[in-house]
């Protein structure tokens, strides 16, 4: 009798295991990451184990280029993206309407400085002005030469007024050295390895911002967060946990000190700048201003404009709201 | 009924049964939408793609810049790689010494070099060219070192009996017997050097060229531009190699006799 009793407890305890396991059975995304310091909310959200308190278990699947990212959320193999960049975005969305939303995006200007026009240590050269007739190297892609080119066109330089050429990020440096460039258009963390080598010295910085939007301080959003339309549809209520762990992380990546520390350890950071490295601001999009909205418009006309976005398409019709 | 007479008309349609195929099950693709028709466009609207490029001038512009590239780095690489070849191969203790450095770099993938070639290059175009004639001279070498090597014995001693010397039976029999080998070395050589060119555009950095063509209409999703492109790539690919086909038939007429 005893012995029947005790086998009843084992089998007890696996059925109890089971019913809690299924309970808290968490729900799988896949999130597309382009390996920059702009995916830091990422790294930040699953090492300080804010999706998993949200019942998340989100796979980070690195790729890269942006445009592989899209594709996998076309496809539906990712259900979001760390840091896809924002003129991505909008094409996709102008082209195939409702593929995705962001529900954060990363401002950079004059203070948050990811972007930058850098001239060799020792140039000659004082403004971006000066750039005139100069050979210059431009972020590849064609979302950073239309950035790069729209800028130099806020001075008032015409495309024939110099020659621009895009280079992978990796030969930035030697490229600037080597005296093959008398400038770069660059991004972080380029730019601080550049100054700190004693490469390159920082013409001006920001200047997306100040030269395409009119205002040093504008919110020049150049990517975000993004969850694929079909998720937010079939899981609504993921969609609303996974933006909660978000916004936590988004906090963290904007005021803790400490969250750099994951920049060496999983973005090709090095120690030494990694403090000091800038980095965007991050904002859900219910902390975006109507000004905001309007420079992101702003920027999405000016690259339909360009071609770079092939119709014009309205900002607010590809944000949500969490 | 005589069927002989259709099939000597068809005959050269044969080698289009393939293409044909492919055509039709990747139009079947894109009319049941297996895969989403944003991503794999229509054969249809690639095809328009590429007439618009070609019409348009900057496909066949695009198309000339990568050619020009191909070119120039197979010609320096049969320029250099040929006759090192035949050196390295009239002599099977060279060609030994130096077998672990030919066969260490032919292992290694060229595109895995760019950093190396940037180094020493820089950004500008003789990187691209360089890398390519890098990747293409090794597989020149290694065929005419082997063409040399395997080239029959029996006519260099034919020769030597009836009084040549050295230099007349390496220009006059072992040349002439190692063509066939080293213009398959040739063949891939040219190929393989299109293939780096096109990668060198993709990821190196360039403003022209097919490589950045597809990277460029990956980027703004224009994807029958880049499926336009890609087979452009492929029908030039494609072109290059039967005109290597077409000269060997011609010049090496012995080959295997």
């Amino acid at each position: 009798m005893n012995l029947k009793k005790y086998c009843f407890i084992p089998l007890i305890i696996v059925l109890l295991a089971s019913f809690s396991s299924l309970s808290m059975a968490q729900q799988k995304m896949k999130m597309g990451l382009f390996i920059a310091s702009s995916a830091l909310p990422y790294f930040i959200a699953k090492e300080r184990g804010y999706f998993a308190a949200e019942g998340l278990d989100v796979e980070g699947i690195p790729l890269a280029t942006q445009p592989l990212v899209v594709q996998g959320i076309v496809t539906g193999d990712l259900d979001a993206g760390s840091n896809l960049l924002s003129l991505e975005g909008a094409n996709i969305n102008a082209l195939r309407p409702d593929t995705l939303k962001y529900i954060s995006l990363n401002c950079q200007n004059v203070k948050y400085q990811l972007e930058a026009y850098v001239v060799p240590v020792n140039s000659p050269i004082k403004t971006l002005a000066e750039l005139k007739g100069k050979r210059i190297m431009s972020a590849p892609g064609p979302g950073n030469l239309f950035v790069a080119k729209g800028v130099l066109k806020g001075v008032g330089l015409d495309e024939k007024d110099y020659q621009m050429q895009e280079q992978q990020m990796s030969v930035h440096i030697g490229g600037l050295q080597s005296g093959q460039f008398d400038a770069a258009y660059t991004l972080e963390p380029i730019v601080s390895m550049m100054v700190s080598q004693g490469v390159g010295r920082k013409l001006e910085s920001g200047v997306i911002a100040k030269y395409m939007l009119g205002r040093p301080d504008a919110c020049a959003v150049l990517g975000g967060g993004v969850l694929s339309s079909k998720f937010i549809k079939e899981h609504p209520q993921a969609a609303e946990r996974f933006a909660r762990a978000w916004s936590k992380a988004l906090n963290d990546g904007n005021n803790d000190p400490k969250a750099r520390d994951l920049l060496v350890k999983h973005m090709n950071t090095s120690a030494s700048i990694a403090q000091t490295v800038p980095l965007s601001y991050y904002k859900m999009a219910r902390d975006l201003s109507p000004q905001d909205i309007a420079d992101f418009q702003n920027l999405i006309d000016q690259a339909t404009t360009y071609g770079l976005v092939k119709q014009k398409i309205d900002a607010k019709s590809f944000i949500k709201v969490y | 009924m005589n069927l002989m007479p259709y099939k000597k008309v068809l005959d050269p349609l044969v080698p289009l049964i393939g293409a044909f195929v492919f055509v039709l099950i990747w139009g079947l693709c894109t009319t049941l939408k297996l895969v989403d028709p944003f991503l794999l466009p229509s054969p249809l609207a690639a095809g328009k793609a590429m007439w618009t490029g070609i019409t348009s001038g900057t496909l066949s512009l695009d198309m000339m810049i990568t050619i020009r590239r191909t070119v120039y780095a197979f010609i320096i690489a049969v320029a250099i790689c040929v006759p090192l070849g035949l050196i390295l191969g009239s002599s099977e203790r060279i060609y030994r010494s130096c077998e672990f450095v030919i066969d260490f770099f032919r292992s290694t993938p060229a595109s895995a070099l760019f950093p190396l070639f940037l180094v020493i290059l820089g950004v500008g175009e003789s990187t691209k060219i360089a890398v390519a004639a890098f990747g293409a001279g090794l597989l020149i070498l290694f065929n005419t070192a082997y063409g040399v090597m395997n080239a029959r014995k029996v006519r260099q001693a034919a020769a030597r009996v009836m009084g040549a010397s050295s230099m007349k039976i390496l220009c006059g029999v072992t040349l002439l017997e190692s063509l066939p080998q080293t213009f398959v070395g040739m063949r891939s050589g040219i190929s393989f050097s299109l293939v780096i060119v096109i990668v060198a555009e993709m990821f190196i950095g360039s403003t022209d060229g097919l490589g950045q063509r597809v990277i460029n209409a990956q980027m703004i999703f224009n994807m029958p531009e880049m499926y336009a492109t890609i087979f452009s790539a492929g029908a030039l690919g494609y072109g290059l190699n039967l005109l290597f086909i077409l000269t060997e038939r011609h010049f090496i007429h012995w080959g295997g006799k």
